[in-house]
């Protein structure tokens, strides 16, 4: 099926917007990274298209010095961050000192824009004047699918909810605008949530200062859907990313399992390995609809995903047996016209059986069943307002922090707060289990409405009838409702879109209501001649993928226990 | 045809034509003879002032600007000494040189715009005379002392006077006549001294002789003049002969070429081509000559003429007796019109040059001045055009379009008399900065839409300029209502910049209004500096706020900070909980002190207690830590907060009682957390230390518990985990036990423990200690399905037992 938007677009568009700055300097240059950004710009282009435009380094932004090299041309690549000025003007002082009689130019890029702060910050550093140029490179989204992109805004929950600093909303709606530029005004906006209310307002100021077919917008602000993120998610991707974690389209897995293979088919080498980063023992496997037995499964729920190999499996040997029956020689010519092509089917098939099975060694070696299980209990609003036995269990056992944080806060979101007793019950048990040092951690999800003390009567069990955000009889294997992703659960902001289609949100205004901030529905002036009825497809703009770990991640506060 | 009875021949088919543009509109008894006449090229407005003779020498005097046409525009007195010079630059200002080398300078409406000199020695030797010309990108001046020297300033808005080299001869003799000559970047002066020719070359700094070979011996040169693309020039001798030729001498005229010098005695206007053709013509009155580009205009008391060659074109399809295509058009399309065959015979006789004869007529009507005679011609050219389906179309019509714009800005209320040629040199972009400049909106407006021009270099920019002149303008009405007015017609049309009428506003004072204005401008990071800049800090930030632009927000905040003293920094943004929340999160990453001093003055002792937790993790020695502990916790207890004091008391009670420890027992505790140290005392054997923390700390029995079974199991000492069991306090049930011990290392431990594992936990536990076969004969005395199915999916490798459980009955329940 093909979208009507369809983000390539992105890619292209960010490849010029880093072509032109990187052709605006003649000679051979080293970027010096900001570390966030290697893997999103992974997305746009490999070293081998960074080497075309004489990109012959990469190096970190670090406290480190950089390491000794002879490059005429310096490039400090990175987001406008108050450290990286700092961490920047150290390493460009000991370059300069290093370089000795050579002199060497500097360049400051920022993605996506140059900081007014950060200005200041190189001013009050006196190296303000120490580059060429400061320039910005104006990349407000990555392209990961063609019907998917994000922001890489990674704090922009923290932000929003915690430091009540709404900075990031700015980005959205340019990234918005930018999108209507090319695509045209979208006539019908929905939304849900503050923050998306807030995007709406943005974005119909910009409209007016840029002077400015069908497509429906639907802004959901994450606060509204605060369960979701935190249940574990039972589809193949969304476990591997729960077990590996998956960044920019890429997952890292240890390499000794994926030997063979090389040896075998040897094509395989990720996309964006360079000469400076060493990614030790691990072994980065893109994870893109490119590979189409991935992008087959990558939405199966896990159990649905090991017939489906074996079926692929069989389909490919039987592929192969075919060459025993290849008679005459024109039999023998079709059979090797298809090799490539089967070659590359098993190797994928190869890759996805080793993680496949990766995913179910840590299904059955870890407690994964029994913590889903108390998810689901969790989640099917059984007494949540009592101390959870297994969450107690958990903290006896001194499992991983952030696995007990995601069920307390997913019990205290479903519960709407947590009565007193319980709230302080898993305080303070935290804090005698873990350290002290967690306490504004703690604060941190207290500010963000994910572990709170209860404020009213829960309107959970409402939501979760008029939404149906539970299934009892899900079919995994042939799935007709979205409760497959998590077995039973559908998630909230699914749910959302799903009944804005269809019956329309005037159905569950007793819901709307409940949920927090305000709910646009907008309608853009557009011609008649332009609306027609056709099923919906969905296009998705994120600021960031996230799972239940780096959502809580996000929220954390490191403090470091003096030693 | 009567249309050419005006013409007059200069030679075989050249001809020269003199229309009258306007009856001046001034006071037909104006005599110009009592005035210094200045105008403006391409149809700029003139200026007129009395001359001064030498023996009633007035330094007052009065000043009047017209347009083209003779309406009078303003009229000014002059004050500032000995009037010597007055001309207008490019940009249609009045240029006013007075004799000690002041030069002021004035737009048409006499207001004053900006002034320089040429410096002291022109100061002291005074003014003789003065040149404008058009310099290299500017309006250049030059001045001539009464000491003979020559000083150039090549552009009147970034003056600076150079002096040029000594013109040869007796200090006694004059100047005789001189003019500019641009080469380049260059300007070089041509100047007549004695019986000599120089040129002064600034470059080299030398006064280069020219020679010229007069018929009659040396001559001396009274006038010089040079074309406007400097490229011809013409001298005229005492003796009355012209010389014409390029303008670096070197070749003299002699047949070639188009142009011709028209000269000027008292009524008597003689034009000479450069063939030295010649021809007369007799003025009603004194007159003052406008060199144009492609024509002379002749400014008299009752009359303003253009004096122009007659294109080719025109000779052709109107001159007398002319047979060519156009011509026969022209008279084709006259005979239809009247009804008379000779259109069919006119027609019959140009079927094969048609298309050439619509392109003459309509390319004649370009030249022409009087519309009924545009009329004609366009007439012509249209009926011609019907019968040639495929010819182009858009000249036609783009002449047409043209045509109605000259003849609108030619209008006598306009004044505007300028050519077809002329209006093309200097593009209809330049037209409309002139009616702009003249305050002629609507005319510009309607141009601007007339020609669909961009917005931006049409209709906005007309209205921009429009806005900008109107809020200059002294004005009855409130700051509010003119804001109102310039918002109503300019709405919101993308090219229109609030900002620019903002800051004209500013620039004339009117700096309430400014602030009004700058509330329509739609762009927050244009419209937020103006607002700072105006002073208005609250509402500079509440735009920067609604923009969502943290950038901008942090820019007004910088601003303000920088500007303000912190009390009253913080008292103005406590009021925008964004810009509050915006810069604690800046002050949280740059200046934690900044902090503290917002949270104190807010009473914020919540954050100040978190604050001081972050503190105590960034304390490098104990004490220090546990001061900026205690510290939050009384800070908890002031907001009433009492679990969290009571938590971070605690933590320096455990703090206390850890440091305690290792004092005793030579081993680290600090900063570990309270069951981590019960745990390390558990396993220590230190069960005393153990259940004194427990005591102290309000420790849960269940709680305590399990730390006594997994500290036992993890030190592997399995005897005080047996004892422990057998404790009567012991309030979890063996669970636990049989799992500490499956974890620490011992399944042998863990089968103690099994038989007083609870009944509906046991298969799992059979199976947690590898008992498959005990768990599956459970399994079967339960006759469960949901319990075979937990023993098979554990053992999936052992096929033995799998192939059993494949055997049992699906009636389980």
């Amino acid at each position: 099926m093909k979208n009507k938007i369809d983000f390539s677009f992105i890619r292209e568009a960010s490849r010029n917007e880093l072509i032109k700055l990187l052709s605006s300097i003649p000679g051979p240059k080293a970027i010096v990274w900001d570390k966030q950004l290697v893997g999103t710009f992974g997305l746009i282009g490999d070293f081998t298209f960074l080497r075309n435009y004489e990109v012959v380094k990469m190096f970190y932004i670090s406290r480190e010095n950089l390491p000794s090299n002879n490059i005429p041309n310096i490039i400090f690549l990175t987001v406008p961050t108050r450290n990286h000025m700092d961490y920047i003007n150290n390493q460009l002082r000991m370059e300069e000192v290093h370089s000795g009689g050579n002199k060497k130019d500097f360049y400051l890029w920022c993605v996506p824009r140059v900081s007014l702060l950060c200005e200041e910050r190189l001013k009050q550093h006196g190296v303000y004047g120490a580059f060429m140029s400061i320039q910005e490179l104006p990349i407000y989204m990555y392209k990961l699918e063609n019907d998917v992109a994000m922001l890489n805004l990674s704090s922009c929950f923290r932000d929003l909810h915690m430091n009540k600093d709404s900075s990031d909303l700015f980005f959205i709606a340019r990234a918005l605008m930018n999108i209507q530029g090319i695509f045209g005004l979208i006539p019908n906006v929905y939304g849900k949530g503050s923050a998306a209310k807030g995007v709406f307002d943005l974005m119909v100021g910009m409209r007016r200062e840029l002077g400015g077919n069908e497509p429906q917008l639907i802004l959901i602000d994450r606060a509204v859907d605060l369960i979701t993120p935190l249940a574990t998610q039972l589809t193949y991707e969304g476990l591997i990313d729960q077990f590996f974690g998956i960044n920019n389209c890429t997952v890292k897995l240890p390499s000794e399992k994926f030997t063979s293979m090389n040896s075998r088919g040897g094509s395989d080498s990720p996309p964006n390995d360079s000469s400076s980063f060493d990614f030790n023992e691990m072994k980065s496997i893109p994870l893109t609809s490119a590979d189409t037995l991935f992008a087959d499964i990558r939405d199966f729920n896990f159990s649905a995903v090991g017939p489906r190999l074996s079926s692929e499996a069989r389909e490919v040997s039987s592929q192969y047996e075919k060459r025993h029956t290849a008679n005459t020689v024109s039999d023998l010519k079709q059979f090797v016209q298809k090799l490539p092509k089967m070659q590359v089917a098993r190797q994928s098939l190869s890759t996805q059986t080793t993680i496949a099975e990766l995913v179910q060694d840590k299904i059955i070696n870890s407690d994964f069943r029994p913590t889903l299980h108390a998810e689901q209990e969790l989640l099917k609003g059984s007494e949540t307002d009592k101390v959870n036995s297994f969450i107690e269990e958990c903290i006896y056992q001194k499992e991983p922090l952030i696995k007990v944080l995601r069920l307390i806060c997913l019990q205290s979101i479903i519960n709407c707060g947590l009565k007193q007793r319980v709230f302080e019950f898993y305080k303070r048990e935290i804090i005698n289990t873990y350290g002290f040092e967690h306490m504004l951690t703690l604060e941190n999800l207290e500010k963000a409405g994910l572990f709170t003390v209860q404020q009213g009567k829960s309107t959970y069990a409402t939501i979760r009838k008029t939404l149906r955000l539970t299934v009892d009889d899900v079919n995994e294997s042939k799935p007709t409702d979205v409760s497959y992703v998590h077995s039973g659960y559908a998630p909230l902001s699914v749910r959302l879109v799903e009944f804005l289609q269809w019956p329309g949100w005037r159905a569950i205004t007793d819901v709307l209501t409940v949920l927090p901030g305000p709910t646009i529905s907008e309608t853009q002036q557009l011609p008649p001649a332009l609306k027609q009825r056709r099923g919906p497809e969905y296009v998705i703009l994120t600021t960031k993928i996230i799972n239940g770990n780096s959502f809580i991640e996000s929220l954390m506060e490191n403090l470091e226990p003096l030693s | 045809m009567a249309l050419v009875s005006d013409w007059i021949q200069l030679g075989s088919e050249i001809f020269y034509r003199k229309p009258e543009l306007y009856s001046m509109g001034w006071d037909k008894r104006l005599n110009l003879e009592d005035f210094i006449v200045a105008a403006a090229p391409l149809g700029g407005p003139i200026a007129l002032t009395i001359i001064e003779t030498k023996a009633v020498h007035q330094s007052k005097s009065l000043i009047f600007i017209f347009s083209a046409s003779g309406t009078q525009i303003t009229s000014f007195k002059w004050t500032n000494g000995s009037l010597v010079f007055i001309g207008w630059s490019r940009n249609e200002d009045l240029v006013c040189v007075q004799e000690q080398g002041d030069v002021l300078i004035y737009d048409m409406f006499g207001n004053y715009q900006h002034t320089f000199n040429f410096g002291q020695e022109v100061k002291d030797s005074f003014v003789k005379e003065a040149q404008i010309f058009t310099s290299f990108q500017d309006t250049g001046l030059a001045v001539l002392t009464r000491a003979n020297r020559i000083f150039v300033v090549n552009s009147i808005q970034e003056p600076k006077a150079r002096k040029y080299v000594e013109i040869p001869g007796n200090p006694d003799s004059p100047v005789l006549s001189w003019a500019l000559i641009r080469e380049e970047r260059q300007t070089n002066v041509i100047a007549s001294r004695e019986s000599r020719l120089f040129l002064l070359d600034y470059q080299e700094h030398m006064a280069l002789p020219q020679n010229i070979c007069w018929a009659g011996g040396d001559e001396r040169v009274f006038a010089i003049s040079i074309s406007s693309n400097y490229r011809h020039i013409a001298l005229y001798t005492e003796k009355g002969n012209l010389w014409i030729g390029s303008s670096d001498l070197s070749t003299k005229y002699c047949e070639c070429g188009t142009g011709a010098v028209v000269l000027l005695w008292d009524m008597t206007l003689e034009i000479i081509s450069v063939n030295g053709e010649s021809t007369i013509m007799y003025l009603d009155s004194r007159s003052s000559l406008v060199q144009e580009i492609d024509s002379v205009r002749i400014i008299s008391s009752t009359t303003h003429d253009i004096l122009h060659k007659v294109p080719r074109v025109m000779v052709e399809t109107m001159g007398i007796g002319s047979m060519s295509p156009g011509a026969l058009l022209l008279e084709a399309s006259q005979g239809y019109q009247e009804g008379s065959t000779r259109a069919t015979d006119c027609l019959g006789m140009i079927k094969e040059t048609l298309e050439e004869a619509v392109t003459q007529c309509y390319q004649s009507a370009q030249h022409e001045f009087n519309q009924s005679i545009q009329k004609a011609l366009l007439r012509a050219a249209l009926f011609g055009k019907t019968f040639v389906p495929n010819m182009d179309p858009e000249p036609c019509k783009s002449v047409t379009t043209t045509l109605r714009i000259l003849n609108a800005v030619r209008n006598q209320r306009v004044g505007i008399p300028i050519t077809w040629n002329q209006l093309e040199w200097m593009t209809v972009s330049v037209l409309l900065d002139r009616l702009v400049l003249r305050r002629l909106f609507p005319l510009a407006f309607k141009i601007a839409t007339y020609l669909k021009l961009p917005d931006a270099e049409g209709t906005s920019r007309v209205l921009a300029h429009w806005a900008c002149f109107k809020v200059k303008q002294p004005s009855q009405k409130g700051d509010d209502r003119i804001a109102q007015e310039v918002n109503a017609k300019l709405g919101y049309t993308p090219g229109i910049s609030y900002t620019d009428i903002a800051n004209k506003a500013e620039q004339v004072g009117r700096k309430s209004l400014a602030i009004k204005l700058i509330e329509y401008e739609c762009r927050p990071s244009k419209q937020v500096p103006v607002l700072l800049r105006l002073g208005e800090d609250q509402g500079a930030l509440k735009k920067a706020l609604n923009s969502g632009d943290a950038d901008l927000i942090h820019a007004v905040l910088f601003h303000l900070r920088n500007k303000m003293a912190l009390a009253d920094f913080l008292m103005l943004i406590r009021n925008f909980p964004a810009a509050m929340s915006l810069h604690i999160k800046s002050c949280k990453e740059s200046d934690i002190d900044q902090l503290k001093d917002i949270f104190n003055q807010e009473d914020d002792f919540y954050n100040q207690a978190l604050l001081k937790i972050s503190e105590a993790f960034d304390a490098k020695r104990i004490d220090s830590q546990l001061v900026s502990l205690q510290g939050a916790g009384e800070l908890f207890r002031k907001t009433k907060s009492d679990f969290n004091s009571q938590i971070t008391e605690d933590q320096v009670k455990l703090i206390r009682a850890q440091i305690r420890l290792e004092e005793n027992e030579q081993k680290s505790f600090v900063n570990k957390s309270l069951y981590d140290t019960m745990l390390q005392l558990i396993k220590d054997g230190q069960i005393k230390e153990a259940e004194k923390l427990k005591a102290d700390f309000k420790v849960p029995d269940k709680r305590y518990c399990y730390l006594r079974v997994y500290g036992h199991a993890e030190a592997n000492h399995w005897n005080e985990l047996n004892a422990f069991s057998k404790n009567k306090k012991l309030v979890i049930g063996f669970e636990p036990f049989v799992d500490a011990c499956v974890k620490f290392g011992s399944t042998t431990e863990a089968q103690k423990y099994l038989s007083r594992v609870k009944e509906e936990n046991k298969i799992t536990y059979f199976l947690k200690c590898d008992l498959v076969e005990e768990a599956f004969r459970l399994a079967q005395e339960l006759r469960s399905a949901s319990a075979l199915q937990e023993v098979s999916s554990s053992c999936r490798t052992n096929q033995f037992l799998q192939n059993k459980i494949q055997l049992i009955p699906l009636s389980y329940t």
